[in-house]
C-alpha cells in the first residue's frame, strides 16, 4: 500500500493508505482527526474546510496522493497554533476561536470547525486584498448551518478579524 | 454505509457481484439487507466506492410512480368539507387554500450509530432522544431480549426532530448482526436526503366571515400525509399504541398534539381547528415545531386579507382583534422596535405575525426585496430568490433562564422560517425524492439570511418558564409569506414560493449516491 506523507497541524505524518482516498477520511479514519467534519463529500456543505499552506480547502475533494510531503494541512485542532502565542487569547486560543466563544455562536456545534477554519480564510483574504469585511464578503460564505447560526458567525467574524 | 434502492424505501433482493465488490480495497464485507446493501471497510471513501460499484437487484418501495402532484391530489380527495356559509347575504367570506410541500429534517450530521451485537448480547453508540424504545425495538430485531441489548446515547448534531427515531441505529444492529461484526454505521448525504425523515406534504384551507367590523367564523384545516409519531412517548408501550393497524393508533397522537398545540388567538367568533392526516407510507416525523408553520402561514395570510377587506393596516387590524395581553405587548414592541409602517421602496415591503405556543408567545416583522435586482443576483450553484433583508423578533417565554440561550434560538428559527417561506422543499418524482444534497436542498445560507437580525426577550414577571427552542419558527414564515404578499401584490398559494421551479439537475439514483470530487486542490481560497 502506498505511504503517503504531509504535515499536519505542525508535524509530519506518514500513512500507509491507497492514492484515491480523500484526505477527509485519511484524516477522520484512519488518523482520528475528527475536526473536519462529513456533511456532504462531494464538496458543498464545507462542514469539512481546513486549510493547506494557509488557504482554505475541504479534504473532502482531495485524493491523499495528490498531497507533497511539504504541503501543510491545519485543521480546527491546530489553528491556535497557526498564530503566534502574543496573538492567542484568553483560552489560548486563535482570536477567530475566542471570538466564537465571546458571542456564543455554536448550537449544535456539527459545522462550526469549518464555520471557524472559513471565517479565517476569508479574513486572510480581505487582508490580502487590502480591505475590511462587508456584508458582501459574509454573504460570500458557503458553509451550511442547519441551526441558523449565521447571525452570530456574521458578528463573531467582524470581532475576530479586528484581532487577527 | 448503505447502498439503497432507487425508489423510496425500495427492497434489495440479491446482489449480482458481491465476490467483486467484496475484493474492493479497503472492504471486508458486503451483506444483504431488506432496506438495502450494507458495506464495511477500513474507510468511509473505500465505502462509498463500493456503494457506487454494487449491482443489486431491486424490488421497488411503496411509493413508486408517486409524485407530489398524485400526493396533493390524494391529500385533497381526503379533504373533509369546511362548514357552511352563513344564509345572510350580508356576510363576507375570506378564503384560503394552500399547499406546502415536503421539506427535510436535514441535520448537518446523517444518521449514523456504532453497533457491536454478539450471540448473546448487543451494544449501541448513538445520538437518540428516545433512547428506551430504541433499545426495545433493537432488542425486538436482533430477537434478544430487552435487557440483552445496551443503548448508549452519545452527543449529536441538532435534530429537528430526526433524532426522536432511531433509524440508524436500528440498521447499525441489524447490519452488526448480519455481518458478525462491530460496525460503525454513516448515512451519506444522498441517503439522507432521500430517504431520511421529512414534514410531510399538506394542504391548509381557511374560510373566514366577516361582516362590517366583525369577525365572526374562522374555519381552519389541516389536510397532510402522516406525520409518524411511531417512537410513542419513547418506551414501547406507546410506541406500540401508536403503530395500531391502518393508522388508527398514530392519528390518535396527531390529534392530541394538534389539539394541544394549536390556536387562533384573535377575537374571530366561532373558531374552529382540524387536522387529518393520510397515506403512511413516507418517512415523516415531528419537524422543528410540527404543525405550527404551515398552520400559522395559512391564518396569517387570511388574517392580512380580513385586514385589507376592512381597509386596516395589519397591525391595527392584529392589535383590535387580539384577546391575549401578553400577545397585544409583544406586537406593540414588536412593531416599535421593527419601525412598522415606515416607507418602503415598490417591490420591497413589510410583513407581521404572530404565534401562541410553549408558554409563550411571540411576534415578528420582517422586511422582504422582491425587487428583480435582488431575486436575480446570480451565485454559482445556488438559489437566491427574494432576500428578507431585516428581521425584528420579539418574545415573552414567561421566565427567561439563559437569554442569550434563547436570543440564539429566535436567530435559529428565524432562519427556518424563512427556508420554509422561501427556498426548501423536496420534490417527489416517480417515487423519489429528486435531493441528493446540500446543493439539492435549500436550506437558508448566507446570502440568503437577513443582514440584520433585533431579537428582543420580553421582560415577564412568570414563575413558569416556556419553551424557546421551536418557538422562533412560525411567526417568522408567516411573517415572511405576509411580507412576499405585500411586495409582489400576490398572495402565494404554495410554499416554498420557489417550489415549481427545479432549481438543479438531478443526481443518479444508480449508483444512489455520489462520488466524491478530486479537484479540491485547484479550488483552494
Amino acid at each position: 500500500m502506498p505511504e503517503q506523507t504531509f504535515i499536519l497541524n505542525g508535524e509530519s505524518v506518514t500513512v500507509d493508505v491507497e492514492d484515491d482516498v480523500r484526505l477527509l477520511w485519511v484524516l477522520r479514519d484512519v488518523l482520528g482527526v475528527t475536526g473536519p467534519k462529513y456533511g456532504c463529500g462531494i464538496n458543498v456543505c464545507k462542514a469539512c474546510t481546513s486549510h493547506i499552506n494557509g488557504r482554505a480547502f475541504n479534504p473532502c475533494a482531495v485524493p491523499v496522493g495528490d498531497l507533497q510531503p511539504g504541503d501543510k494541512v491545519t485543521t480546527i485542532e491546530g489553528l491556535p497554533e497557526a498564530v503566534p502565542a502574543v496573538k492567542r487569547g484568553q483560552n489560548g486560543l486563535h482570536p477567530m476561536q475566542e471570538a466564537w466563544l465571546a458571542r456564543d455562536v455554536p448550537q449544535c456545534g456539527y459545522c462550526q470547525p469549518g464555520q471557524i477554519m472559513a471565517a479565517v480564510a476569508l479574513v486572510n483574504k480581505t487582508k490580502r486584498e487590502g480591505r475590511t469585511i462587508t456584508d458582501a464578503d459574509l454573504d460570500t460564505i458557503r458553509n451550511i448551518c442547519r441551526c441558523g447560526t449565521y447571525t452570530r458567525i456574521r458578528s463573531a467574524v467582524r470581532d475576530g478579524a479586528t484581532k487577527m | 454505509m448503505i447502498c439503497r434502492a432507487p425508489t423510496l424505501n425500495g427492497t434489495a433482493k440479491s446482489i449480482n457481484n458481491e465476490a467483486a465488490v467484496t475484493a474492493m480495497p479497503g472492504v471486508t464485507h458486503v451483506a444483504l439487507l431488506d432496506f438495502g446493501v450494507a458495506v464495511r471497510a477500513r474507510t468511509f471513501g473505500q465505502c462509498i466506492d463500493a456503494v457506487r460499484a454494487l449491482d443489486v437487484v431491486w424490488a421497488d418501495g411503496p411509493v413508486a410512480g408517486e409524485s407530489d402532484a398524485t400526493i396533493v391530489k390524494q391529500v385533497r380527495a381526503a379533504q373533509l368539507p369546511m362548514p357552511a356559509l352563513p344564509a345572510n347575504p350580508l356576510v363576507q367570506t375570506v378564503t384560503g387554500d394552500f399547499v406546502f410541500y415536503f421539506r427535510s429534517n436535514s441535520p448537518m450530521d446523517t444518521n449514523s450509530a456504532i453497533a457491536d451485537v454478539r450471540a448473546d448480547s448487543a451494544t449501541i453508540w448513538a445520538g437518540l432522544k428516545s433512547p428506551i424504545v430504541a433499545q426495545q425495538r433493537i432488542a425486538e430485531a436482533l430477537g434478544m431480549a430487552e435487557d440483552q441489548v445496551k443503548v448508549n446515547v452519545v452527543t449529536a448534531g441538532g435534530s429537528f426532530g430526526r433524532r426522536l427515531f432511531f433509524d440508524g441505529a436500528l440498521e447499525a444492529a441489524r447490519i452488526s448482526q448480519a455481518m458478525g461484526q462491530p460496525v460503525k454505521l454513516m448515512w451519506h448525504r444522498a441517503d439522507d436526503a432521500r430517504a431520511g425523515r421529512a414534514h410531510p406534504l399538506g394542504t391548509c384551507r381557511v374560510q373566514a366571515t366577516y361582516l362590517g367590523g366583525e369577525v365572526l367564523s374562522f374555519n381552519q384545516s389541516l389536510t397532510c400525509v402522516e406525520t409518524d409519531y411511531r417512537h410513542g412517548l419513547g418506551e414501547l408501550l406507546t410506541a406500540r399504541g401508536s403503530d395500531l393497524p391502518g393508522g388508527l393508533g398514530n392519528q390518535g397522537f396527531a390529534q392530541t398534539i394538534f389539539a394541544l398545540t394549536q390556536e387562533i388567538p384573535y377575537n374571530f367568533g366561532e373558531v374552529t381547528q382540524t387536522v387529518l392526516e393520510v397515506d403512511e407510507r413516507f418517512n415523516t416525523g415531528s419537524m422543528r415545531n410540527i404543525y405550527s408553520p404551515d398552520v400559522r402561514v395559512a391564518a396569517e395570510l387570511v388574517v392580512d386579507q380580513l385586514a385589507a377587506r376592512m381597509k386596516m393596516d395589519p397591525l391595527a387590524f392584529r392589535l383590535k382583534f387580539e384577546r391575549n395581553d401578553r400577545l397585544r405587548a409583544v406586537l406593540q414592541k414588536v412593531a416599535a422596535a421593527g419601525e412598522w409602517g415606515r416607507p418602503m421602496a415598490p417591490g420591497t415591503a413589510q410583513g407581521i405575525a404572530i404565534h401562541k405556543e410553549y408558554k409563550g408567545v411571540s411576534a415578528c416583522v420582517v422586511e422582504i426585496d422582491a425587487r428583480p435586482v435582488t431575486v436575480d443576483r446570480s451565485i454559482p450553484n445556488a438559489v437566491t430568490g427574494p432576500r428578507v433583508t431585516r428581521v425584528t423578533y420579539a418574545i415573552d417565554a414567561g421566565r427567561v433562564v439563559n437569554p442569550r440561550g434563547l436570543e440564539a434560538q429566535m436567530q435559529g428559527g428565524i432562519n427556518d422560517g424563512i427556508a420554509l417561506a422561501l427556498t426548501s422543499s423536496l420534490h417527489l418524482r416517480d417515487g423519489h425524492f429528486l435531493e441528493g444534497s446540500w446543493d439539492n436542498y435549500f436550506y437558508t445560507r448566507q446570502w440568503n439570511t437577513p443582514p440584520r437580525v433585533d431579537v428582543i426577550v420580553m421582560p415577564s414577571d412568570s414563575e413558569q418558564p416556556g419553551g424557546a427552542g421551536e418557538a422562533g419558527v412560525a411567526a417568522t414564515f408567516a411573517a415572511v409569506a405576509c411580507a412576499y404578499a405585500r411586495a409582489t401584490g400576490t398572495v402565494p398559494t404554495h410554499f416554498p414560493i420557489n417550489h415549481d421551479t427545479l432549481s438543479f439537475t438531478p443526481k443518479p439514483f444508480i449508483p444512489p449516491i455520489p462520488q466524491s470530487p478530486t479537484n479540491g486542490l485547484q479550488l483552494t481560497w
